[in-house]
C-alpha cells in the first residue's frame, strides 16, 4: 500500500519535471523571435509596426506551448498525487 | 508608459475570443448539468489571468523592441516570463486551495481560449506578397539586375 502510494507521488513528481521541459523550447524560440525583428526594425525601420504585430502574435502562440506544459506541471504537483491516492484507494476499497 | 497600439488591438481581439469562448464553456457546463457558481469563477479567473498574461507579454515586447542591448533584452524577457509565470502560479494555487470557490475542471479550459484567438486572428491576417528574389522568369523589363556573386562558384 505505502509503496503503491509512493509510487504514485514518484510519478507525479516525474510527470512535472518531463512537462516543464516544454518551457525551453518556447523560450530559445521567443527569444531567437525578437532579436531577429529587433535586426528587421533596424535594417527598415518603416516596416516597424507589421514586423511588431508579426512578432507579437507568434511570441504569443509560442508562449502558448510553453503555459500547457506549466499548467501540467502545476496539476501533476498540486492536484493529481491527491485524485490519484484517491482512486487508489477506492479500488482497493472496492476489490476487498 | 504609453501603450502601443498593436497591444491594445489585439488584447482586444483576445478579451473578444476568451468572452466568447467562455460563454461556450458555460453552456457546455449547463448542458452537461454540472453548472454551478463555481464552475463561473474559475473560468474567469483564469480567463482574466491569460487575457492579463498576454497584455504584460505584449507590454514586455514593446518595451524590448526599443532597446538596443541583446543582454539586457535577454534579462527583460526573463524577469517578465518568470513574473508571469508566477501570476498563473498564484492563480492556479489559489483555485486548488479554494475549491469551494474555483471548479477545477471549469480552470482547465481557459487555457487555450489564447491560442485559439490567436490561430483565428492569424488566419485572419492579410497575406503580404511574398517578396522572392528575380529570376530570368519572372524578371520584368527595366528591373535591376544584381551581378552574381564571384565567389561562389571558386
Amino acid at each position: 500500500m505505502e509503496l503503491a502510494i509512493g509510487l504514485i507521488l514518484a510519478g507525479c513528481a516525474i510527470g512535472a519535471g518531463l512537462a516543464l521541459i516544454a518551457g525551453i523550447g518556447p523560450g530559445i524560440g521567443e527569444g531567437n523571435a525578437v532579436a531577429k525583428a529587433c535586426e528587421a526594425i533596424g535594417r527598415q525601420p518603416e516596416s516597424a509596426g507589421a514586423v511588431r504585430t508579426t512578432m507579437f502574435i507568434g511570441c504569443a502562440i509560442a508562449e502558448t506551448t510553453g503555459l500547457y506544459g506549466f499548467v501540467v506541471g502545476l496539476l501533476l504537483i498540486f492536484y493529481a498525487p491527491k485524485a490519484f491516492i484517491n482512486l487508489f484507494i477506492e479500488t482497493i476499497g472496492k476489490i476487498g | 508608459m504609453k501603450i502601443d497600439q498593436t497591444v491594445k488591438r489585439e488584447t482586444f481581439h483576445i478579451i473578444c475570443g476568451a468572452l466568447i469562448m467562455s460563454i461556450l464553456e458555460q453552456s457546455v457546463f449547463l448542458i452537461i448539468k454540472k453548472w454551478d457558481f463555481t464552475v463561473l469563477l474559475g473560468n474567469l479567473l483564469m480567463a482574466v489571468i491569460f487575457v492579463l498574461d498576454f497584455f504584460f507579454l505584449g507590454i514586455t515586447l514593446q518595451s524590448v523592441v526599443k532597446k538596443q542591448d541583446s543582454g539586457e533584452i535577454k534579462k527583460s524577457m526573463m524577469l517578465s516570463r518568470l513574473l508571469r509565470y508566477g501570476m498563473i502560479a498564484a492563480a492556479f494555487a489559489c483555485g486548488l486551495i479554494f475549491p469551494k470557490l474555483f471548479n477545477v475542471w471549469a480552470m482547465i479550459p481557459p487555457l487555450f481560449f489564447n491560442r485559439i484567438s490567436l490561430a483565428v486572428i492569424a488566419a485572419r491576417q492579410p497575406k503580404e506578397p511574398h517578396d522572392s528574389p528575380a529570376t530570368d522568369e519572372n524578371r520584368e523589363e527595366g528591373d535591376e539586375v544584381e551581378p552574381k556573386d564571384e565567389t561562389q562558384n571558386s
